[in-house]
């Protein structure tokens, strides 16, 4: 850790590092008194700073900046935190669909986000890709943009990965009834394989293949007898198609490489 | 600038005031339930790899000379309750 007093922090970096450092607090306060076995223990009800600072706006953006010695011109800024309840916090904050089989941490879209860009997501609650799911289809991703700082199309591209498709599984499907017997199946287990009920286009080696039956975490295709290798794509969108290769030829059954955007 | 620097974060100047009002000897009838601070403080900003780092701390002398930063105010409520 190192001071940095003579450099300004945006406002809302300055409120959520106070928000985190309450937090801190009252966390080794609770653990103290579990540890000390103590019945009761003390708890922030409200706390309030008066901080001598300089105000500035630098792209647009509020930023504030400790007062250094017989510095007289300062301004005083005056923050108040009081303790919230849970049901002021349901009752004003948007409410986001929890879906646990969709809880893939935002880390697992690889380098579409960095670190930065993460923990401004983090700070308004959302850590998974369903939590992005819901923002994108509740349309509040430019809400979302201008409270984070992220670029709307940033996010969008990001919103759109999120959605896409993804394959954990490729493998012949033996379920296949009468009828179907002479026609083999491929069967993809995954997640995102439906965008308002409608499966995502699907091409092998830049054929299209049919889809006989989706579901939101698995597809059976019905393709034809050259396509059971080769590179599959399947896209939702197109600035956010899903790529890889596999092997479920007689020869090379089993086989599925990595070739994800 | 002053010879010396302020190291606290927020949350440690809280936790220990906090720390230093908790009496949970067993047998006493009367405890304190509510505390509050009005105290003047030395705020900086840090930073780590999570972002900005608030410190807060006492001054560490009595007397303020043209060359220390000017003391901001912490006003905090705290209160007794369960630890959850």
């Amino acid at each position: 850790m190192s001071p940095i007093s003579a450099n300004a922090v945006a406002l809302e970096d300055f409120i959520q590092a106070v928000q985190s450092q309450l937090d801190t607090a009252q966390a080794r306060m609770t653990l103290k008194a579990q540890n000390d076995k103590l019945p009761l223990t003390f708890a922030i009800r409200d706390i309030s700073m008066d901080l001598k600072a300089h105000v500035e706006v630098q792209s647009g953006e509020i930023r504030i900046r400790p007062a250094g010695p017989a510095d007289t011109s300062a301004s005083t800024l005056h923050v108040v935190f009081a303790v919230i309840t849970k049901p002021m916090i349901d009752e004003n904050a948007v409410q986001l669909a929890v879906d646990d089989k969709d809880e893939v941490p935002l880390d697992e879209l690889g380098d579409t986000l960095d670190e930065e860009e993460r923990r401004r997501l983090d700070w308004i609650g959302v850590r998974t890709v369903s939590k992005l799911n819901e923002i994108s289809k509740r349309g509040l991703g430019r809400s979302v943009g201008r409270i984070t700082n992220l670029p709307i199309d940033k996010l969008e591209s990001v919103l759109a990965r999120a959605s896409r498709p993804m394959v954990d599984s490729v493998e012949r499907d033996s379920s296949s009834n009468g009828t179907d017997a002479l026609r083999q199946r491929l069967k993809l287990r995954g997640r995102n394989f439906l965008k308002d009920g409608v499966p995502p286009k699907i091409a092998v080696d830049g054929r299209p293949v049919s889809v006989v039956r989706a579901s939101g975490d698995e597809l059976v295709l019905a393709p034809a007898a050259d396509q059971f290798a080769g590179q599959m794509s399947l896209a939702h969108d197109p600035r956010a198609t899903t790529e890889f290769w596999f092997d479920e030829s007689a020869g090379g059954a089993g086989q599925r490489e990595e070739g994800m955007p | 600038m002053s010879g010396y620097a302020t190291r606290r974060a927020l949350s440690e100047l809280i936790f220990d005031l906090a720390d230093s009002i908790q009496t949970g000897r067993p047998g006493i009838a009367v405890q304190a339930v509510s505390a509050e601070f009005n105290l003047p403080v030395e705020m900086r900003f840090a930073a780590d790899v999570s972002g900005p780092v608030i410190l807060a701390d006492f001054a560490p002398t009595r007397t303020r000379t043209a060359f220390d930063p000017p003391f901001g105010r912490l006003a905090l409520t705290l209160v007794r309750g369960g630890p959850g």
